[in-house]
């Protein structure tokens, strides 16, 4: 054989099976087709591939009893039967379902709104407004108490002159002043009293 | 039975022999050939559902079938007694072959005395209409690997048919 023919021989031992079963390029099949055409080692070659596949083809096939066989069969059935014994049920309502699914589904959606709305009204939701009208009053009564208590203390203070005369003298800072005021009210005071003893 | 299981016998009597003969000689024992027959029918008629048609049924079919092979030999690493048996049984076959010239027989013989891969992908090819690529991505095994295995097993085989025949003559 010639070297060159060797080589070529060589490259197509590697793709032959490929060759054989079609999975080469299109390009490439048609390259060793043509080179098988002319090369007859090549040729040969596949002609000892086929021959070995031809043997291997004659020798026969084995075959199972039939016993074995028809239990291998009732076997696999079986076992997927009982396997999908749950499945089967499933699709039986399944199929009840889809020719109910209409009215399944206005009867699940009604369902679901009135539960909805029930859940609504009979919640124990806290009610917001009463909330703040309670913090509202409790804010108002302790502005109010501490100003009527403010009130009174003036008034306490008003009757009672030597505080009046403290007051003013936090009030007026002139000490004479001050005397002077002091004498009026009492003369005020006095002509007062003296014109309700007339009536 | 209904449709659906006589529609699956009828399927898979169409590969009764083929799948049997497949399991039995790349296990190499009838019985436990007989056990993964029926694991394998139950894995093909519970997964009916899900067989796309893209693949061959014929493919989808023995890939399971491998596929329960190897894990069975798997579990079995240990325990040689069943190839041991399939060996015993080779070279017997090899004498009654060589005598009744039975060609084909030679073959069979001969592939149980080849390296596994080889072995497998032999009978891959020759059994599930697989391409080699899909016997690549099967046997997770590079493409060109896959090839040599081919070349290894059909020059091997190739190789002892010749001298067998001119020790004979």
């Amino acid at each position: 054989m010639k070297s060159e023919d060797k080589n070529i021989l060589d490259k197509f031992e590697k793709i032959a099976w490929l060759y054989t079963s079609g999975e080469l390029p299109e390009e490439e099949m048609k390259y060793w087709e043509n080179e098988i055409e002319t090369n007859f080692h090549l040729k040969d070659f596949l002609k000892e591939m086929e021959r070995v596949q031809n043997f291997y083809t004659e020798s026969g096939l084995d075959d199972i009893d039939n016993d074995r066989f028809e239990k291998a069969l009732k076997n696999a059935v079986d076992k997927k039967r009982s396997a999908f014994l749950s499945q089967f049920l499933d699709r039986m309502l399944s199929t009840k379902r889809k020719e109910i699914s209409q009215t399944y589904k206005l009867a699940f959606g009604s369902l679901m709104v009135i539960f909805a709305v029930a859940l609504l009204l009979f919640s124990n939701k806290p009610n917001p407004v009463k909330d703040i009208g309670n913090e509202l009053f409790s804010w108002k009564n302790e502005k109010f108490s501490s100003t009527v208590s403010q009130i009174e203390d003036n008034i306490y203070l008003m009757k009672n002159s030597d505080l009046k005369k403290k007051i003013r003298q936090n009030i007026v800072s002139d000490p004479w002043e001050n005397e002077v005021q002091l004498i009026r009210d009492r003369i005020d005071r006095m002509e007062s009293e003296i014109s309700k003893s007339n009536l | 039975m209904d449709g659906d299981e006589t529609a699956f016998e009828k399927l898979i009597q169409l590969y009764r022999k083929r799948l049997y003969s497949f399991l039995i000689r790349l296990c190499g024992n009838r019985d436990q050939a007989d056990d993964l027959f029926q694991e394998t029918l139950i894995k093909v008629w519970k997964g009916l559902k899900h067989y796309k048609n893209q693949q061959k049924f014929s493919s989808w079919l023995f890939t399971i079938a491998y596929n329960l092979t190897i894990d069975c030999k798997r579990k079995e690493k240990t325990d040689k007694t069943a190839f041991f048996t399939m060996e015993v049984r080779s070279g017997e076959n090899i004498s009654e072959t060589i005598e009744t010239k039975e060609a084909g027989k030679i073959v069979l013989s001969l592939l149980q005395r080849l390296p596994e891969k080889q072995k497998r992908v032999f009978l891959l090819r020759q059994h599930s209409e697989l391409s080699f690529r899909e016997i690549s991505e099967l046997m997770n095994e590079p493409i060109n690997t896959v090839i040599s295995h081919m070349n290894y097993a059909v020059k091997k085989i190739r190789k002892n048919l010749k001298e067998k025949y001119e020790i004979r003559r």
